[in-house]
């Protein structure tokens, strides 16, 4: 990446100031969204947002200033723009009834359009409009845009989907490993049919991930609470323990109580930026038979340790 | 779909008090749900970019809602120009054509 002060225009000794004022002259005239036709100004904007990130953090500033960190070392994560949301199904919502009067004069508005700055672009084969210096917007080749509910364990292990589009098509999504909530996976060439020659646009497909019944992600970590015996708890031993990648062992350690939490290193969520792999918690809860057997109520009837201990003693300080 | 607790967490640079704000003057349209607002991915990339305008480029309220005003007109253009175009594309050959050369002296004259 360049250098973040030749990015934003600024001299080594810019103060606070400078770098925020210049930054700010920067994004209103690179935003994304200020700039919906250009599909140029995403890459611009971002460069800009990396050297901001460098330079507005003091300590990153005296880092990269003392050459121990480099400008191309501040990825930004990747994010979405409005304009992506506006064009797609959801986007009317937002429109305006006061445009929609001055369509009828169609004439004016390709005229303002393409007549000083652009031209038509495309030829017999399809149709499709140049807007000013921008990337040209396809008119055959649109995005589609579906929203998909997966279960749980197919975004976790990573699997195939199977969806029905409309219009009678089914569609086979690979689903990565790792997937998460709100996830957008882009599927080339799978949105709306061109018209006469020109490729279909691509479908997006936003990911929502359904609940488990038992396991609960938190970042990359999953929490089970897991049911054992008094016997498990009192004993030790080793018990069988689902996680999202299969069953496997764990010793629970004699003496265990409710609310224990045990970990299994590595049998969490892959996560996909860094390639690792949450851990799973599991908490210990101990829990009776449904019919209590006689022989262990004749043997509680006859513990006599058992009257002596209060597990509500440490309640009292507070009532 | 998204809470407002899901939306506050996923970006952190937006509050309660930024939302309740561009609910309130209409900039924002989440879905109600009983009490609970319910944000589709169109109202999130908007918070978005409100929080971008009024944060990251320091423009004023009046600022903001005059921009966003602009914003929504152009997109409901380009909207209306998308499905001008589908409807144009679906025209038999000569009817495209014509429409082309038609445009093509428009915009050399």
């Amino acid at each position: 990446m360049a250098d973040p002060y030749s990015v934003l225009g600024v001299s080594k000794t810019a103060s606070d100031d400078d770098i925020r004022k210049a930054f700010r002259k920067l994004a209103k005239k690179h935003h994304p969204d200020l700039n919906p036709g250009d599909k140029a100004a995403e890459a611009k904007f971002k460069e800009i947002s990396q050297a901001n990130e460098i330079l507005s953090d003091p300590e990153k500033r005296r880092r990269f200033d003392a050459g121990e960190i480099d400008a191309s070392g501040q990825e930004m994560p990747p994010r979405g723009f409005y304009r992506d949301q506006a064009g797609g199904f959801g986007g009317s919502k937002y429109e305006r009834a006061g445009a929609h009067e001055e369509f009828v004069d169609m004439g004016g508005i390709f005229s303002e359009m393409f007549g000083q700055r652009g031209g038509m672009g495309g030829g017999a084969g399809g149709f499709s409009f140049r807007g000013g210096d921008g990337e040209g917007f396809d008119m055959g080749s649109l995005p589609v845009t579906y929203s998909l509910r997966i279960p749980f364990l197919v975004a976790a292990r990573g699997g195939k989907q199977r969806v029905n589009l409309p219009g009678g098509k089914t569609l086979d999504i690979d689903i990565p490993e790792g997937a998460t909530d709100g996830q957008t996976l882009r599927l080339k060439g799978q949105g709306m049919p061109g018209t006469k020659g020109r490729p279909p646009g691509d479908a997006y497909v936003e990911i929502h991930v359904d609940p488990h019944a038992f396991f609960e992600a938190r970042d990359n970590d999953i929490h089970v609470e897991l049911p054992v015996t008094p016997t498990e708890a009192v004993l030790g031993g080793r018990i069988r323990v689902p996680t999202v990648g299969g069953p496997v062992m764990l010793n629970v350690p004699a003496g265990s109580n409710t609310g224990a939490s045990l970990r299994l290193k590595g049998r969490g969520l892959l996560d996909r930026k860094s390639g690792q792999r949450g851990d799973q918690y599991v908490k210990l809860k101990v829990v009776m038979p449904d019919q209590p057997d006689p022989a262990l109520k004749e043997f509680l009837e006859k513990w006599e340790a058992g009257r002596d201990y209060d597990p509500r003693k440490s309640m009292e300080q507070f009532t | 779909m998204t809470t407002l607790d899901e939306l506050l967490r996923a970006h952190a640079r937006i509050t309660t008090v930024h939302v309740e704000h561009w609910v309130a003057r209409g900039l924002l349209r989440p879905t109600a749900d009983g009490e609970a607002w319910i944000f589709e991915p169109v109202d999130v990339a908007r918070a978005c970019l409100l929080a971008d305008l009024s944060d990251q480029m320091g423009f004023d309220e009046e600022t903001v809602e005059t921009v966003v005003g602009l914003l929504d007109q152009v997109h409901t253009l380009r909207r209306q120009l998308q499905h001008l175009g589908v409807a144009i594309g679906r025209q038999p050959t000569e009817t495209r054509e014509a429409i082309a050369t038609a445009l093509k002296a428009l915009s050399e004259r």
